[in-house]
């Protein structure tokens, strides 16, 4: 997930793009997007296990820092993190409500950013360092 | 008209439902969209879910990508619609005028026939005296992309209707050094600060601001929906910021049914969808209005046809002085004492909610946390309490 033009915002795509390279794509879909919302259900709909890669910014570890996440990790309540959409986890919950098939594990991966708003197509040096550690780590989850 | 309905569908059902369908003082856990179908049934959420998604696969097919297209070309479109598709879109359309039609009832059913909403809606804590700005054809009905800008004042009467071109002579950008938004005013009366009232030059865009700027919508059940709210609401034009709901729900039928209209106009399919420009551009100025608002974006580009400078006011940008007026308007209103618990903040959060202020959409960064401070001061401005969501 990510903005390609935004500088650091891009990296979960740049991973995305890079384990895509790496994987025997049989059985897995690497897919892009800049969305969210009502656009996850969409997404997620149909797969048995999803491995999410975003940008996080939370300012209290160094930039560059991996994070891996479940959903129970970051949104605990289904209640709109976003003032103008649904969140990753009332998705997922609507999704199986309405009878669709809705992954049974998710999994977040996110990177610490520094710059999501300035326009680039490269990612600041930290960041764009953390790319080969974060494809290990998820190639090796996927393995 | 596709975009319309997948934003104007999420905004009604995820944001604005809740508060109403569920409660604006229920629990918190229960006030959203799962909260929704609880009430409302499995169905009905099943429909919500049908036609935003249907909405967003016209978009898909013609932009190639459902929200940020990536079909435009200089001079027009990089591929025409195929019959097969204007079929399929036919389809969609003639089902979305039918959910826009379950919308309207389903708001009269839940949130008109309960006074203590009606009072919600029509009580002095959510209204504000403003002008109003929005797009119009030459009949005054309601546009979404073409025709003139008009602005009506706080009693409803024309103060100006102008070209998109001639955008800077009327609208004016003031700044404040606590905010990175500019705040936008009219230049015929100039910024007066954060007041409404007929003095102030503070304008409000977004479906409220449309319909009042307009003399009625250019589709048949779309009209007949029009003039319903202004009669139920006491004639135009309506202050009350919570009735953009209802406003939001009457465009998704204009918008449904002139998506039916365009595409049975066998135009829809003609291959002339690009004329390639031959000179090269100096300045171009377009509006449009995006669900939220009025969108003005105007280019300058050099000799090579390179953009070298621009000005954009984006629709949430026209709100933002409302949007400032709103919430101090009902946290003075509903917050007494000091006292605040959830149902109240919630009530304050509903005056914001209401323009669906797209500020938080800049980026998709997880920011790890409820980016929401509510700070709570006393009336000799010292900070008594903060909840953060």
């Amino acid at each position: 997930m990510g903005n390609p033009i935004l500088t650091d915002d891009r990296v979960g795509i740049l991973i995305a793009r890079k384990l895509k390279e790496n994987l025997d794509l049989k059985d897995i879909d690497v897919k892009e997007t800049n969305q969210a919302g009502f656009y996850l259900i969409d997404l997620l709909a149909g797969y048995d296990r999803v491995i999410i890669i975003d940008s996080i910014k939370t300012k209290k570890n160094r930039v560059g820092t991996i994070y891996r996440f479940s959903l129970e990790d970051l949104f605990t309540t289904p209640r709109l993190v976003s003032i103008h959409e649904i969140d990753l986890n009332t998705a997922i919950e609507l999704g199986k409500k309405l009878g669709l098939k809705m992954p049974d594990e998710v999994i977040l991966y996110a990177v610490e950013i520094e710059d999501n708003t300035t326009f680039s197509e490269k990612c600041t040096p930290d960041v764009e360092r953390a790319i080969p550690l974060a494809v290990k780590m998820i190639l090796e989850v996927i393995k | 008209m596709a975009h319309y309905l997948h934003s104007h569908i999420a905004h009604f059902y995820a944001l604005a439902a809740p508060d109403f369908v569920v409660g604006p003082d229920a629990p918190v856990a229960e006030r959203n969209i799962l909260g929704v179908i609880n009430k409302v049934g499995l169905e009905i959420g099943g429909e919500v879910i049908k036609h935003r998604a249907s909405a967003q696969h016209i978009q898909e097919m013609i932009g190639g990508k459902p929200t940020h297209p990536v079909c435009n070309v200089p001079g027009g479109m990089s591929k025409p619609i195929t019959e097969e598709e204007r079929k399929e879109i036919e389809e969609i359309a003639k089902s979305q005028v039918e959910f826009a039609k379950f919308g309207i009832k389903l708001f009269d059913d839940v949130v008109l026939k309960n006074k203590t909403y009606v009072d919600l809606i029509l009580g002095d804590v959510y209204s504000l005296k403003t002008n109003y700005m929005g797009l119009v054809d030459k009949n005054n009905k309601v546009n979404f992309y073409d025709g003139d800008i008009r602005v009506v004042d706080t009693e409803g009467n024309e103060i100006v209707k102008f070209k998109d071109s001639d955008y800077l002579n009327y609208i004016g950008e003031h700044v404040e050094e606590w905010s990175y938004l500019k705040f936008p005013y009219l230049k015929s009366i100039g910024w007066k600060g954060l007041v409404d009232g007929k003095d102030s030059g503070i304008y409000r865009v977004a479906p409220l601001g449309r319909l009042n700027a307009a003399d009625g919508m250019a589709t048949p059940i779309a009209q007949e929906n029009y003039e319903r709210f202004y009669d139920t609401l006491g004639g135009k034009p309506v202050h009350a910021t919570l009735a953009q709901h209802w406003a939001r729900l009457i465009e998704i039928v204009y918008a449904a049914e002139r998506l039916l209209e365009l595409v049975t106009d066998p135009e829809i399919t003609s291959k002339n969808v690009r004329t390639i420009p031959t000179e090269t551009p100096t300045e171009g100025i377009g509006v449009v209005e995006a669900p939220r608002g009025t969108l003005i974006h105007h280019y300058f580009t050099d000799e090579k046809g390179i953009v070298k400078d621009v000005n954009i006011i984006v629709a949430t940008v026209n709100n933002y002085p409302s949007m400032c007026m709103s919430i101090r308007k009902a946290a003075q209103g509903l917050i007494k004492n000091g006292k605040v618990n959830d149902g109240l903040l919630n009530m304050v959060e509903m005056a914001f909610r209401a323009y669906d202020p797209c500020l938080a959409c800049a980026t998709h960064s997880l920011p790890g946390e409820m980016p929401l401070i509510a700070n709570i001061y006393n009336s000799k401005k010292e900070l008594i309490e903060t909840i953060k969501r």
